[in-house]
């Protein structure tokens, strides 16, 4: 269960059971998604291929796609808006999101608007976005900056208020400097959050990505989705939810993995 | 202090308004209404019954898919965090369902389970639980290991573990789930009523049609502050139930 | 791209739309006075041209005996109500000609049984000051937004265009759902033509320069829009058969007075009109919208008389071309006229 004690104080001795329960975990992942895509092919059957696909349809549509082109020319296209939109709100939320959270001021003031912005659902916005951006990239770009950054700047702002302020004050009676303090003291304990931040943004920006297609102009896959679901295709719309699905959870693992790996590092260090 | 806060709070609203009463003296009512023509459009749509009916349809349909997410979620994400065959096992599907957007599910939904009262539940449990699930295991693997040896150290049974630490040590992040997942309930559920054209959902649709954008976005500020209200609510309770999380972070 | 049903998979949706009704069963039913409750699928957003459709289901089929006021359906989005009816979620929809058409293609088992309304009621507008004429929008370029890519307006502007021998490749069409943001991204500049309805057209009016450059039903003799269709299946049983007489019945008594009486329509439209804007409009309004409705583009006919495989089949060959459809389809079959001349008969 708490396993980080036990496997911190005795590596060298817990090297072959951790070969073990490596090779343990892979087989449950594994075990994961097989029945994971049982239990979708037990419901699909229940239904018509044109109401609900089960997956050897769904991926052979996908397959389909695929050697077609069409799918990974409407990914790319997608995935531009996606992470350019992503790349702006982190370099918006982080700073930001800290800065509410070390000044209160700031957090007053903002605090208010941000969870105003946060109730209401994406469709209502997407008018305002038309009118300012228009109907097209740059459009699709400002939704997605504007849902992840108000996820994100949530996560980051409290975790910024909830480090623990005697931290900071044990800090600061060895001699630290509000700049040192910041780098030594606050961004490790910040990293936690930061990167739960990170992995909402990436949640949040893969949704604004279809979000977006579907309210603005439908291009890429959006317009995939729309014309399939027009033509009674549902194959072709549970393909896409299930590439972007599976492009989330890479994202999400990666990020994770990422987290890791820093805190390691700066374990070390 | 909490008149500071206040103070502040005021500020940063007053701003926003202000620029938005710029923005829609620029650019006319047609485009973007201002505040003062929103405040003056707002009494006729709050005396209509209708309205009411819709609001009160929307929140109680929204309640119980909402309850029924964190009636699953809350445990389930308990249990992925504490033993990882459960983690491993369920966590690839959550990760990949909680990406997936209310919008790209309504059409599908509508199919497979008509336009009544259980497409509402559907599509806020199938937004909702996902956050309440992954907010859960990323908090309950977190706890602090230093509570649970001390119980140990102590002879807590594991059933007395989990009873009188675990559940407390959660307490707060229980709370935080709620609010969460009540933002993205409420989200859901006005975004499917938009797509099957009835209740709240339907009446924003029909104000969209009319000239100006007064009513709907009338509409859409009753609904942030609803929202608003009732997360505020859950933050209230949070802060009184759990104080010892309050003070450690210096909250008032 | 797509494969024919077959019958195995016809037989699965009607199972599937089976479960979903059974499921609707779960649904607490409205206390009702005694009397068939029929389900009608609509579209949500009713303009002045749907109104005499829907005072002809709320207010005169209630009045038949046998039948309770209808469960109407609000549908957002217009291609998800022959869905809806292919699912059995709804015995009888308000769907539009592209779709029903398409997913006959596609292998429903479908008939159109009725006009929702004769024609379309909409126009492309576009703003004077900026776009002059359809051939200027063709040769310069430019952006039309429309509610879906192949559905009727989109496809109508396409037959316009080959019409005058205009080239489409310059024209860049946009899939923009509700009629109200259409509207406003032409007033914001974002598009150079929009298709809408022709009182939302008077309404604009007045906020700016705004001109007509596609008039539909100056280009076609009938442009059909939306059509009321039901699946085979359901309209195999005796029960049903009266019941799409007696809706036909109610429509053909709402055209027949939207037709000849002005103060009637504008009380319905006040009453089941969408739009806040439309509801409390004036007669400086809407007398001209009901002139042009009724007189210009014959919108509420007496007895249908337009809806024949051989008026039907002049505008497959238009949506054949933008590859809407295929063109394999026996409008004989599809279109079905008993119900309506029965209806016909009993009101006399």
């Amino acid at each position: 269960m708490a396993d980080s004690p036990a496997r911190s104080s005795r590596p060298a001795r817990a090297a072959p059971a951790g070969a073990a329960r490596g090779r343990s975990l892979f087989f449950l992942y594994a075990l994961s998604i097989v029945l994971g895509l049982l239990a979708w092919q037990w419901i699909a059957q229940h239904y018509s291929g044109f109401v609900l696909a089960g997956p050897p349809a769904v991926l052979a549509r996908l397959a389909d796609m695929t050697a077609s082109g069409e799918l990974p020319r409407a990914f790319a296209g997608a995935a531009r808006h996606m992470m350019l939109g992503f790349a702006i709100s982190i370099a918006v939320a982080i700073p930001l999101g800290l800065a509410m959270g070390r000044l209160k001021v700031l957090h007053d003031m903002l605090d208010p608007v941000v969870n105003l912005v946060y109730a209401v659902p994406a469709v209502a916005w997407a008018p305002l976005i038309m009118i300012w951006f228009g109907l097209f990239f740059e459009a699709r770009v400002a939704l997605v900056v504007l849902m992840c950054t108000i996820d994100m700047l949530i996560v980051v702002s409290e975790g910024s208020r909830s480090i623990d302020r005697r931290l900071l004050a044990v800090g600061r009676s060895f001699g630290a400097g509000p700049w040192r303090n910041a780098r030594l003291v606050l961004l490790p304990a910040s990293v936690p959050f930061l990167f739960a931040a990170l992995r909402i943004g990436a949640v949040r920006a893969v949704n604004a990505m279809i979000t977006a297609e579907l309210f603005l102009a439908a291009v890429n896959l959006g317009a995939i989705m729309k014309q399939a679901s027009v033509r009674f295709d549902s194959a072709a719309v549970l393909g896409v939810l299930f590439l972007l699905s599976l492009f989330g959870l890479l994202l999400q693992e990666m990020l994770l993995l990422a987290e890791k790996r820093i805190c390691r590092w700066m374990q070390r260090v | 202090m909490r008149s500071r806060s206040l103070g502040a709070n005021a500020c940063g609203i007053i701003l926003v308004l202000a620029a938005w009463q710029v923005a829609g003296m620029r650019l006319g009512d047609a485009l973007l209404a201002t505040p003062l023509q929103v405040a003056q459009a707002l009494p006729s749509t709050l005396a209509d019954a209708v309205f009411w009916r819709a609001l009160w349809g929307a929140l109680w349909q929204m309640l119980v898919g909402y309850v029924l997410a964190l009636a699953v979620g809350i445990p389930l994400g308990i249990a992925m965090g504490r033993s990882t065959a459960v983690r491993i096992l369920v966590k690839p599907w959550a990760c990949m369902f909680v990406v997936v957007s209310a919008a790209a599910l309504v059409p599908l939904f509508i199919i497979l389970m008509g336009r009544g009262l259980l497409l509402g539940i559907s599509i806020v449990f199938a937004a909702t639980v996902w956050y309440a699930v992954l907010t859960m295991m990323e908090a309950a693997r977190s706890v602090s290991p230093n509570l649970l040896n001390a119980a140990r150290s102590f002879g807590a049974t594991r059933v007395q573990c989990f009873r009188w630490v675990l559940l407390p040590a959660l307490h707060p992040y229980v709370l935080v789930a709620a609010r969460i997942g009540l933002t993205h309930a409420l989200r859901a559920m006005i975004t499917a009523q938009m797509f099957v054209g009835t209740g709240f959902g339907g009446l924003i649709n029909d104000a969209g049609l009319d000239l100006s954008t007064a009513g709907l976005f009338g509409l859409i500020v009753v609904l942030m502050l609803v929202s608003v209200t009732a997360t505020g609510l859950l933050r209230y309770v949070a802060n009184y139930t759990a104080p010892w999380y309050a003070s450690r972070i210096g909250h008032r | 791209m797509h494969k024919h049903m077959n019958r195995r998979e016809v037989l699965g949706l009607g199972i599937g739309g089976a479960a979903v009704m059974a499921l609707g069963g779960l649904l607490p039913t409205r206390a009702h006075a005694a009397g068939r409750v029929l389900t009608i699928n609509t579209l949500a957003a009713t303009a002045a041209v749907n109104v005499p459709l829907q005072a002809g289901l709320r207010a005169t089929l209630p009045t038949l005996a046998g039948y309770a006021a209808p469960e109407i359906q609000p549908t957002a989005k217009i291609p998800q109500i022959v869905q809806q009816v292919i699912a059995g979620a709804s015995d009888l929809g308000d769907g539009d000609v592209a779709s029903t058409l398409a997913a006959c293609e596609a292998g429903a088992d479908l008939r159109i049984i009725g006009l929702s309304y004769n024609n379309t009621s909409q126009v492309v507008v576009a703003n004077a000051d900026r776009l002059d004429s359809l051939a200027t929008l063709a040769s310069k370029g430019g952006t039309v937004a429309v509610s879906g890519i192949g559905d009727f307006m989109y496809v109508m502007l396409q037959g316009v265009l080959e019409k005058h021998k205009l080239p489409a490749d310059r024209i860049h069409f946009v899939e923009m759902g509700s009629s109200g943001d259409r509207t406003r991204a032409l007033m914001a500049g974002r598009v150079d033509a929009v298709p809408m309805h022709v009182e939302q057209f008077e309404q604009i009016k007045s906020r700016g320069n705004y001109h007509v450059i596609v008039h539909p039903w100056q280009e076609y003799d009938d442009w059909f829009s939306a059509v009321i269709m039901a699946r085979t299946s359901w309209l195999q049983q005796d029960e049903n058969k009266a019941a799409a007489v007696a809706v036909l019945k109610s429509v053909l008594t709402a055209f027949r007075r939207a037709d000849d009486d002005y103060a009637w329509y504008k009380a319905q439209v006040a009453q089941y009109a969408s739009s806040k804007d439309l509801r409390t409009a004036g007669d400086d309004l809407l007398k001209p919208v009901w002139e042009t409705l009724t007189r210009r583009i014959h919108a509420f006919p007496r007895g249908m008389e337009q809806m024949t495989p051989d008026e039907f089949a002049k505008v497959i060959p238009v949506y054949q071309k933008t590859g809407a459809l295929k063109g394999t389809l026996d409008l004989a079959k599809i279109i079905d006229r008993s119900y309506l001349e029965q209806a016909i008969k009993e009101l006399g």
